[in-house]
């Protein structure tokens, strides 16, 4: 009888540490051979014709149409340059620079993959609209609150995450300069 | 048992429901993108997505400053001829398999003209082609793949919201069935030397 318990719990713990990590690795991608940049992750199977079991695993839970090799790259972030997560009751400073692409867009999603509803309309930003300084960087200020200059608003409340996309870039996953320079995601104040 | 003992089997007993979780979401999970988007339309034609607007979820995770069109093909019946005039200042067209895999992709930049004419089709099919020496083999990009059932996805930029009518016009417009024999896109405008 002993046995039997003992192996239920062992039985426990694999379900537990199995399915969690699974579910884990499913859901944030970090480990589906993905490269990190700062708080960026680069979306995996982006346009592998057999990618690794991770980056079919982790697309087959998101009805979602990777960008192919000749299509571009997609960076989701869930957290702050500090690894804290994206949360609608903070105030986020994106700072980033002239990225190497013919376009890129900054879209805000929900874990849902909704976009935010405020009265501004503006759900994203791409690169030929954006205000710039003269050097070619840009601030975006990503907050429920409304701001002036690129103003991404943020839902008031709740975790959201950034999606940046390279369009039509020469860059690809299999050769990614570590020193890619993303936008940093600076957290300001919280409410 | 030590307590020991059982831990250790449980981490082992993990790993192995790790590997299996892992291989089995994508037969399991059913996110399978060409059963998502039959409910959109027939096969054989091109239907743009709506647009992803606040708080609606037709589609999570589209990029709202693009235009989709999607047309499901069965290639049982025969090639699939992909033919559009695309204008938009950056689009690009991608095929892929029913679990979501992007096969092959091609842009405005590669194609090297503001129209696709794009020929997805099965071995078979490009083989009998072939010994026939179809002229449309000369004309159209060649996507060849091992399935019965594929995706097809058009991707078109609009730069702000008074092109968005006219860029989901254009590739409404999309053939996803165009005839074999003719030429779909009028005079193929050569895309020049490329430096090689």
């Amino acid at each position: 009888m002993r046995i039997l318990v003992d192996l239920a719990l062992a039985a426990v713990i694999a379900l537990l540490v199995g399915l969690g990590s699974a579910f884990l690795v499913i859901d944030r991608s970090s480990l589906s051979g993905s490269t990190v940049i700062g708080a960026w992750t680069v979306q995996a199977a982006t346009g592998l014709a057999r990618p690794n079991p991770y980056a079919a695993a982790a697309t087959a839970t998101v009805v979602d149409l990777p960008l192919g090799t000749a299509e571009g790259l997609t960076f989701v972030a869930f957290s702050d340059d500090q690894g804290d997560p994206l949360s609608g009751q903070c105030d986020y400073a994106l700072a980033g620079q002239t990225l190497l692409t013919r376009l890129w867009t900054l879209t805000l999603y929900d874990s849902e993959g909704r976009l935010t509803d405020n009265p501004s309309g503006r759900t994203s930003f791409h690169s030929r609209e954006i205000l710039r300084a003269t050097d070619g960087g840009f601030t975006v200020a990503v907050t429920a609150l409304p701001r002036s200059g690129n103003w991404l608003p943020a839902p008031a409340e709740g975790p959201f995450r950034l999606v940046l996309r390279l369009y039509e870039t020469p860059l690809t996953t299999a050769i990614l300069p570590a020193d890619l320079p993303l936008p940093r995601i600076v957290r300001g104040a919280c409410r | 048992m030590s307590f020991l003992r059982i831990v250790l089997l449980g981490l082992v007993g993990g790993v192995i429901v790790h590997i299996l979780a892992i291989l089995l979401v994508p037969r399991v999970a059913g996110a399978d993108v060409i059963a998502a988007f039959e409910s959109l339309g027939p096969q054989g034609r091109f239907v743009t997505l709506e647009q992803s607007s606040a708080g609606g979820i037709a589609t999570p995770f589209l990029d709202p400053d693009f235009v989709y069109a999607l047309c499901r093909v069965n290639l049982s019946d025969g090639p699939a001829r992909i033919s559009a005039t695309l204008t938009a200042e950056l689009w690009s067209v991608a095929v892929y398999d029913r679990q979501g895999t992007n096969l092959f992709s091609v842009n405005d930049q590669t194609a090297g003209r503001s129209a696709i004419d794009l020929l997805v089709l099965r071995d078979e099919d490009l083989a009998t082609l072939q010994r026939q020496g179809a002229p449309i083999l000369e004309q159209a990009i060649l996507v060849d793949v091992a399935l019965t059932e594929a995706l097809v996805v058009i991707r078109a930029f609009y730069r702000d919201p008074t092109l968005l009518g006219p860029t989901r016009a254009m590739l409404a417009a999309a053939d996803c069935g165009a005839p074999l024999e003719t030429p779909a896109v009028p005079a193929p405008a050569s895309p020049g030397a490329l430096p090689l």
